[in-house]
């Protein structure tokens, strides 16, 4: 065992493995930054470099990037509305409003923390874990997703605010978008009418793009040019005691990400919007939610950055890719001969401790990285908006463009930016529509997959203690969203 | 006349509205039916309409809802322009056209003048400080796109000049 920590010390402690890993960190938090550029797009672009590298090198660059990209999608999402990924948008529901309110630093810095720990704690289960974690996620087949999946479509009272019935009837409509496509079971149209370009549905960059930050940009060309509120908080970053506070929703964020990113397919939005909505039933200011509360911008990004390591859990142990970017970097351990699996386990240990020893490095360069990042990138939230505006409209043209290099999405983009800017007017909270347009093609896919196993029986979704233990959850939810609406007087003066 | 002033009411009876048209017309005739479905639940419309019905319900609720809370003044935002509805409209044919000189024109001409106008209209005036933000920004990132990403953004008319040939 010292043999091998030791061997894999000496493949690991290279200088090309520590620049090589700062490096994928900076690239990642760059691309992530960027709307348009998720983080399965950086690391495919960054995998053609891998191949003349070490393995350790190379996969340490891709992993580099991959966490980078993770964490990078909330800086945008903080300072411009602009989400670049789909889980950093439960971080803009309270980062944006913070810099509005000229807390910029404040929220970027809560960010950067929050992802920092969530990614260490996801490190250091995937390396303590892997073996149980993997077993646990097996376990997970369709009807256990599905139900999973309802128990996360709570949050959506949780992001709608005072508006509980406006917030389902968005969540409808964004269910009722993802529909768009081919069937995947019988492989007909719905809602395509002829339109080839929506045969694959409708991609969710441009639909992120539109719904969150265009509403915003042009509702602001009717208001008066108005002076910034001025925050007694303005360029003053998270403090210690920010963080300890926040550092249960932190903790138990990152624990929704280990538990959810080690189960393939789920990804990091249904974490960040699980942690989210916990967050919010256990804080002592649930209504300050989605005004710009410290603890939501916490408990999103934890949720998020939580997936970072134990994603990875499926993809050593088993063999199995558990997302776009883990099949991306199996493509680079296949590059370099080597097949991920209990296998790997075996004839490869020290390469794997020298992968887990690079991962645990990749969390202290994150904070470097992020830290170095934002004294400079939250000035851009003191630049004027009647110049920033137009800019990250253009930007968004770019990104929604960038993503599958389609006007057709761009197109998309504008007539989303329609219907969220109708939305907000009539006083309908998006969030909702966002949250069902991601959750939903799971939740329909799993729903009939669950009962083509079961040949029709709804029995299904209760064949297993997980699914009895998410029903409970959801039922649970329920009762508190509904108790909540009760004692709560609706008002109509929106 | 109170219950068309009633915004809550009318948003409630809009978002029913949409419920029906889906119901009745976008899922009937947008969601081809393969010939044989072996349960009800696998019909690859099942779950629209069931999601469609929830649109219904939930719109219906809110319009109950507000009619018996009666109608309530809304509030003038007091940051609301006087011209707010001309000056949003300006945004929303600006963005069309943008969105329809991009393939003519290419992204980097059409977003400087996108910029150029947005930023006009958002109020600066500084023509010194709008020609290079105008100029620069659509530039840069047509370049990060292209160089860095590897996408290739359409160059339009400035194809000889950015790409070359």
């Amino acid at each position: 065992m010292i043999d091998t920590i030791l061997q894999a010390f000496s493949l690991f402690a290279t200088w090309d493995n520590a620049i090589v890993l700062g490096l994928g960190v900076i690239i990642g938090t760059a691309m992530g930054a960027i709307p348009g550029m998720t983080t399965p797009m950086a690391v495919a672009l960054t995998l053609p470099f891998t191949f003349s590298m070490q393995p350790v090198t190379g996969i340490l660059l891709l992993l580099g990037v991959y966490k980078g990209g993770i964490y990078g999608g909330s800086i945008t999402a903080i300072l411009i509305n602009t989400p670049g990924t789909p889980a950093a948008s439960c971080t803009a529901l309270d980062g944006y409003p913070m810099a509005r309110r000229g807390e910029a630093r404040r929220a970027l810095d809560m960010a950067l923390y929050a992802s920092c720990t969530a990614d260490f704690i996801s490190n250091l289960s995937l390396i303590l874990f892997a073996g149980v974690l993997a077993s646990f996620a097996l376990k997970f087949g369709s009807p256990e997703v599905f139900t999973l999946i309802m128990f996360s479509l709570t949050v959506i009272a949780g992001v709608s605010g005072d508006q509980l019935l406006k917030g389902l009837c968005s969540a409808c409509l964004g269910l009722l978008l993802a529909v768009v496509g081919l069937d995947l079971i019988y492989g007909t149209n719905r809602f395509v009418f002829g339109e080839v370009n929506l045969m694959g549905g409708l991609t969710f960059i441009p639909v992120l793009i539109g719904l969150f930050a265009l509403p915003g940009i042009i509702d602001s060309f009717g208001r008066l040019e108005l002076s910034r509120d001025k925050s007694p908080l303005a360029g003053v970053g998270a403090t210690l005691a920010d963080y300890m506070a926040n550092l249960k929703t932190i903790v138990r964020g990152s624990f929704f990400g280990v538990i959810l990113g080690a189960i393939p397919g789920i990804g990091a939005a249904p974490a960040a919007f699980l942690s989210y909505a916990e967050a919010k039933r256990t804080s002592k200011n649930p209504n300050n939610f989605g005004k710009g509360e410290l603890e939501g911008v916490a408990a999103a990004e934890s949720g998020n950055n939580g997936v970072a390591g134990s994603t990875l859990i499926p993809l050593l142990a088993l063999g199995i890719p558990g997302d776009i970017t883990t099949a991306i970097i199996l493509g680079a351990f296949m590059i370099h001969d080597l097949r991920p699996g209990p296998m790997l386990f075996q004839e490869n240990l020290d390469l794997i401790y020298a992968l887990f020893m690079g991962i645990l490095l990749s969390s202290a360069y994150l904070f470097i990285v992020g830290k170095f990042s934002i004294r400079i990138i939250s000035k851009i939230a003191d630049i004027p908006h009647r110049l920033l505006f137009p800019i990250v409209l253009v930007l968004c043209v770019y990104g929604a463009y960038a993503y599958n290099n389609s006007m057709f999405d761009v197109a998309i983009m504008f007539i989303m930016g329609g219907i969220g800017f109708a939305m907000l007017k009539l006083s309908i909270p998006a969030a909702p529509f966002l949250i069902a347009f991601i959750l939903g093609p799971m939740l329909e896919d799993n729903f009939r997959q669950s009962l083509l196993l079961s040949k029709g029986s709804f029995s299904v979704f209760f064949s297993s203690p997980i699914c009895i233990f998410f029903w409970l959850l959801t039922i649970v939810a329920l009762v508190v969203i509904i108790r909540r609406a009760i004692q709560g007087k609706p008002s109509l003066k929106e | 006349m109170n219950l068309l002033k009633n915004k809550d009411l009318m948003v409630g009876l809009l978002l029913a509205l949409l419920g029906l048209v889906f119901l009745a017309v976008l899922i009937p005739f947008g969601i081809v039916e393969p010939k044989k479905v072996r349960y009800l639940a696998m019909s690859p419309s099942f779950y629209p309409r069931l999601v469609a019905v929830a649109l219904l319900l939930f719109g219906v609720a809110i319009s109950v809802r507000a009619y018996i809370q009666g109608y309530t003044a809304n509030e003038t935002d007091p940051s609301w322009r006087q011209d707010a509805w001309f000056r949003v409209s300006l945004v929303f044919i600006f963005l069309t056209a943008m969105a329809l000189l991009l393939g003519q024109l290419g992204f980097v001409i059409s977003s400087t003048i996108a910029i150029a106008a947005l930023c006009y209209l958002a109020g600066e005036r500084r023509l010194w400080l709008i020609a290079p933000i105008a100029i620069i920004a659509p530039i840069a990132l047509y370049f990060f796109f292209v160089k860095v990403a590897s996408i290739p953004i359409p160059a339009g008319v400035l194809k000889s000049l950015l790409v070359g040939g």
